[in-house]
């Protein structure tokens, strides 16, 4: 019986969630037509619950002979990833009630982070393949949601093709690991690298798996497309939660697995983190419809998590981790307000957003704190987590690097105050009229704009993280 | 106008021989200069003759005085019009300091360090506009660019920055 | 806690501002940035007690608690005499801004809710004793300065935020490489006071006392990073056009003084003859370029580059006396600034326009707002009884104390602009405020009302009381300069 609670608790966050698919796929069954609103509430309490149940009760351990892993820091980025999720179905309460699928969508949206949770515990490389590959389809399907448009079935089918093709090299790369070492075990730190070419092909290819959902220059082409048109609620998903998740994995993995080719792996992430940040900001400079301004902030965003992740290795990981969780607050702060704006009004340029402030004031201070936030500006979480990142990423001692990284944020700045000013500044006709929205939108701006002031203050959160990540 | 002028005058007489530097002093002590009256000899006896020249030239009524300034012909001109001293000061200033020092740093300033700054804000916008090209929506392109990317990498770490 | 109760008081204003209505909110404003003022006096006596009775702690009011302990980053606040000059220009000119602001009429509410966070902002640079700290309060400033200008302002509005906010975001920029190169160079350690008593390697010195000086130097209007004073001063409106100038510029003095030179002084004294250069070079420059500018707000702008060139001259100088001057120009120029911004404002929404040759004759109808711009303008020239006569001569005397040629050379340069400053100060307060009316329209405009007044009579008093009595604020100054100067003679070799 040992084993079986032992299951239980190791495989808690995963076995909730099935359960909750269950629960749909039952309802899915019955005959009688299903009332959207009762559903989406039922939903929204669900996943409440779900977050709640992922504090307690957390035991470290593995399963499978080592495939399946847990800790005390997997169960917190997990609790931060249902955090997330939970926010994201407040936020997509509006766009979902007139929505004909809704359960396939929450379905949808289980599976993936089924996924990205055994993507997270894995131990080897076989399971981390089937995590990723369950987190990436059902997105795929997800992305396609926006029925009645042509451009959502395109994300959706380039969300496909180039998953497809980024799969195919990550598992030539696997081969070649398993080549070299002879095991698919990720926990092997005896593994003595030195640098041979083919360990060297082998690292790229795996990290180029990585590299594309991170959405990493130069394998970031499909972010665009695929932020643009997918329903604002995916694309808040694909932005914050998979890219989340997917940072979380990486570093665990170059930290322990890859520890012994340090130097090569360093050397890749500076010339990386510099190309992202430089490429994410000039494509953000010209860019007029929303979701796409955020598609390329989110990838110079990940330029400095590279940084963070390039340094120290405990620092580095406390210092990611705590930037993937501001980076989720300010990130749904903007997408809430976008979505609610889309759903109610359809409109997404940024032109649409002028004289905002003067029609719906509460929506201009979300939309600018939350673009504050991003932007690393006081007293807001964001700068806290630039820095953090900034300064974990300088231990080596490569200060071009972080001047590199400083005068970004230059750039970066003017073109969210550009965005600033089309909605404090700028008088407009036909303004955004003023949009009256329901408690549940109400509760996720909420925890968004609490979590973006707030975080940056809560010192000991810091100090969690941190303790959780000693002995990388 | 001639009893203010005879009590200004009487005054600049007379101060002088009130020994202000036993009164007035920086540090308590008296300061103390000495007068050295053979200095003095040349600018009295010059402003003496002055003012006996004066008292012949304007007191007079015959036309001595026209004589001699039409004999000095060019030298009375220019003592007439205060040895241009005016003339000078507005041309140095105007011509001078406004438009060869004032305007030019003020061109500079507008133009060439204003221009610096914005140039750099263009450049950025040059650039971006230079690249954009690159997304071009054509997957095809994106799987090309993955694999060079890669492929690059991968000959960088090999070939290159050998450890 | 008297400290934390300095900022905690503009946080408490901020937050009845956000939840008052229009029409409240300039006295909510005016009352909390009145009580700021009157604390900061009585910050002052309680400073000045504690001095008196024996205390020779370099920092008063000390208290320090754990912020981020990982990162040895902590809540350290303190203040010593130019901190405490600092903090009682910045709680005047705030005042004074509030006062004249009197007749905001576009959402009255949000300016003076960004014009409290924005003191809040200052006051919180002004006693940090940790890095981080300082760099939190420092980027605090930036987006209420963009928005202040971009929605309230006049002219280029728009251009002259962006370009504001960009150059001052860069300047921060080079201020975190230079305050994370410093970090991880003197045993992970973000604390001023630990700093201060670290040696620092010379070659790490070399390297960040640039991105340092250079960073903080923007905000100073360093040449050639002076381009955002022109128009972002021009554009403002005047509340923050004073503060901009007022305080915002000296944000940038007192962090080359407080932390590039304190922390790194082998380093401040390898490059103080870039220093002067381009101190020397913002002096003369900026005071020529002013002299062909025609509009009001461009010469009072211009002449600030000129003026906050006298600081880093000062700073660059490195001499006690010098150190001591630029102290004594911050607050001098600060006060006067803003006096000068209110009068010019006070003009403008009277009269419409800012161009000199179409006022003229002021002196008839507005005769407390003329002789208001009079005094700022003879301020500005250094006549003596006002504070510029004082933070001038002291800097220049401060100057020739450091031999060497080009030291020198430099000094008798920065003396001849005093000369330049007389031609454009003359020129723009003369033709606008006296000699025949040129508009017949100008002739029903009315004289100051109760706020102007008082706005200007706050700054005034502050002008002539540093003017008449220099002793206090030097008495005040000086052992902090003293202080400065000493890490000089620990580390390095000064002539």
């Amino acid at each position: 019986m040992n084993g079986m609670t032992e299951f239980f608790f190791l495989m808690k966050h995963e076995l909730s969630l099935v359960l909750i698919l269950v629960f749909l796929l039952i309802l899915k069954i019955r005959t009688k037509p299903i009332v959207n609103s009762s559903l989406i509430n039922v939903m929204n309490v669900v996943f409440f619950l779900n977050f709640i149940l992922g504090w307690f009760l957390n035991k470290d351990g593995s399963l499978f002979g080592g495939m399946f892993l847990n800790s005390g820091l997997l169960a917190f980025e997990k609790n931060i990833l249902n955090l997330g999720t939970f926010i994201i179905c407040l936020q997509a309460s509006s766009w979902l009630k007139d929505h004909k699928h809704v359960p396939e969508f929450y379905m949808l949206l289980i599976s993936t982070l089924i996924g990205m949770f055994f993507m997270l515990s894995s131990g080897n490389l076989l399971m981390f393949y089937l995590g990723l590959e369950l987190s990436t389809i059902p997105l795929a399907a997800m992305c396609n949601f926006d029925m009645e448009k042509a451009n959502s079935s395109e994300a959706a089918m380039k969300m496909i093709m180039s998953s497809a093709f980024s799969s195919g090299i990550l598992l030539f790369g696997i081969s070649l690991f398993y080549g070299m070492t002879g095991t698919f075990s990720l926990l092997g730190s005896g593994y003595n690298f030195d640098g041979s070419p083919l360990q060297v092909l082998s690292f790229l290819m795996l990290f180029s798996g990585f590299a594309f959902k991170l959405s990493v220059v130069p394998f970031h082409f499909w972010t665009a497309d695929v932020y643009e048109g997918s329903p604002v609620s995916v694309t808040s998903y694909l932005s914050v939660i998979s890219k989340g998740a997917m940072v979380f994995v990486f570093s665990s993995v170059m930290y322990t697995t890859f520890k012994g080719i340090a130097t090569v792996w360093y050397d890749a992430m500076v010339v990386l983190s510099i190309l992202t940040m430089v490429v994410g900001n000039l494509f953000a400079l010209r860019q007029n419809n929303m979701k796409r301004f955020l598609a390329f902030s989110s990838i110079a965003q990940v330029g400095y998590i590279l940084i963070g992740i390039s340094g120290s290795s405990e620092s580095g990981m406390a210092s990611s981790i705590y930037f993937i969780l501001i980076y989720i607050f300010s990130n749904l702060g903007a997408f809430g307000v976008i979505s609610l704006i889309s759903s109610e009004t359809g409109r997404e340029s940024i032109d649409d957003y002028k004289g905002l402030y003067k029609t719906n004031p509460m929506l201009g201070w979300v939309l600018a704190l939350s673009l504050f936030s991003l932007a690393g500006i006081p007293p807001t979480a964001g700068f806290f987590g630039k820095i953090f990142l900034l300064t974990a990423g300088a231990a080596k001692g490569n200060y071009l690097l972080i001047t590199i990284a400083s005068l970004n944020m230059i750039v970066s700045l003017y073109y969210y105050l550009r965005v600033i000013r089309a909605v404090f500044m700028d008088s407009n006709e036909n303004a955004i009229e003023p949009i009256k929205s329901q408690t549940s939108f109400k509760l996720a701006i909420i925890l968004c704009v609490a979590g973006i002031l707030v975080t940056g203050f809560a010192n000991g959160l810091y100090e969690y993280i941190l303790s959780l990540s000693h002995g990388m | 106008m001639l009893f203010p002028l005879a009590v200004l005058g009487l005054l600049a007489i007379s101060s002088g021989w009130i020994p202000f530097g036993e009164f007035v002093s920086t540090d308590g002590k008296v300061l103390a200069t000495e007068t050295h009256l053979d200095f003095s000899i040349l600018p009295v006896a010059l402003s003496l003759g002055g003012i006996v020249i004066a008292f012949v030239f304007y007191k007079s009524t015959t036309a001595y005085p026209d004589r001699i300034a039409n004999r000095l012909g060019s030298f009375t001109h220019t003592v007439k019009n205060k040895f241009y001293i005016d003339e000078i000061y507005l041309f140095v200033t105007k011509k001078i300091v406004f438009n060869l020092v004032g305007r030019p740093a003020a061109w500079i300033d507008r133009n060439i360090v204003d221009g610096m700054m914005n140039t750099f804000g263009a450049a950025a916008q040059v650039f971006s506009f230079s690249i954009s090209g690159i997304q071009s929506g054509r997957v095809q392109n994106y799987a090309a660019y993955f694999l060079t990317g890669i492929i690059g990498l991968a000959l960088l770490f090999i070939y290159v920055w050998i450890h | 806690m008297m400290l934390t109760i300095l900022i905690l008081l503009p946080l408490l204003t901020a937050l009845i501002l956000a939840m008052s209505n229009a029409k409240a909110s300039r006295t909510v404003a005016l009352a909390g940035s009145g009580i700021q003022l009157l604390f900061s006096l009585l910050l002052l006596q309680n400073y000045l007690t504690e001095r008196a009775a024996g205390n020779t702690a370099l920092f008063l009011f000390e208290s320090s608690s754990a912020w981020f302990p990982a990162l040895n980053i902590n809540f350290h606040i303190g203040v010593d005499g130019i901190s405490i000059a600092m903090i009682l220009l910045t709680a005047s000119v705030v005042f004074a801004g509030v006062l004249v602001s009197w007749k905001i009429e576009k959402m009255t509410k949000e300016f003076f809710l960004l014009l409290i966070i924005l003191s809040a902002g200052a006051y919180g640079f002004f006693i940090s004793l940790d890095l981080f700290l300082l760099f939190f309060f420092l980027e605090v400033a930036v987006i209420p300065k963009y928005l202040l200008i971009g929605i309230w302002g006049s002219g280029k509005k728009e251009y002259s935020a962006n370009k504001l906010a960009l150059m001052l975001m860069g300047g921060s920029a080079l201020v975190l490489v230079g305050l994370i190169g410093m970090y991880y160079n003197s045993g992970n350690s973000f604390d001023l006071v630990h700093l201060s008593t670290f040696h620092i390697p010379f070659y790490i010195q070399k390297i960040f006392f640039p991105f340092l000086f250079i960073g903080f130097g923007v905000f100073t209007a360093i040449f050639p990073f002076h381009t955002w004073v022109p128009d972002g001063h021009s554009s403002a409106p005047t509340a923050a056009s004073m503060f901009l100038a007022g305080i915002s510029m000296k944000l940038g003095g007192y962090g080359c003084l407080r932390v590039a030179t304190y922390l790194m002084p082998e380093a401040a004294q390898y490059y103080s003859g870039y220093i002067v250069l381009v101190a020397a070079i913002a002096i003369i420059y900026g005071a020529f370029a002013t002299m062909m500018q025609t509009d009001l707000k461009y010469i009072n702008a211009y002449s600030s580059v000129s003026h906050c060139g006298f600081v880093l001259l000062g700073i660059g100088m490195l001499t006690k006396t010098a150190i001591t001057g630029a102290v004594l120009q911050m607050v001098s120029h600060g006060l006067m600034t803003a006096l000068f911004f209110a009068a010019i404002g006070m003009l403008y929404e009277r009269t419409h326009t800012r161009a000199v040759k179409e006022l003229g004759g002021l002196m008839k109808m507005m005769p407390f707002i003329s002789t208001v711009f009079f005094i700022a303008g003879l301020c500005s020239l250094g006549l003596p009884g006002f504070s510029g006569f004082v933070a001038e001569m002291t800097i220049f005397v401060g100057s020739w104390q450091r031999s060497g040629m080009f030291y020198h050379i430099a000094t008798i340069l920065a003396c001849m602009s005093i000369v330049v400053t007389a031609v454009y100060i003359l020129r723009a307060t003369g033709q606008s405020v006296m000699g025949p009316v040129n508009n017949p329209k100008f002739l029903t405009l009315t004289d100051a009302h109760w706020n102007e007044k008082l706005a200007a009579g706050v700054l005034i008093v502050g002008i002539v009381a540093i003017g008449v009595m220099p002793f206090w604020l030097n008495d005040l100054v000086s052992p902090g300069a003293e202080a400065i100067y000493n890490q000089l003679s620990r580390f390095a070799l000064l002539k």
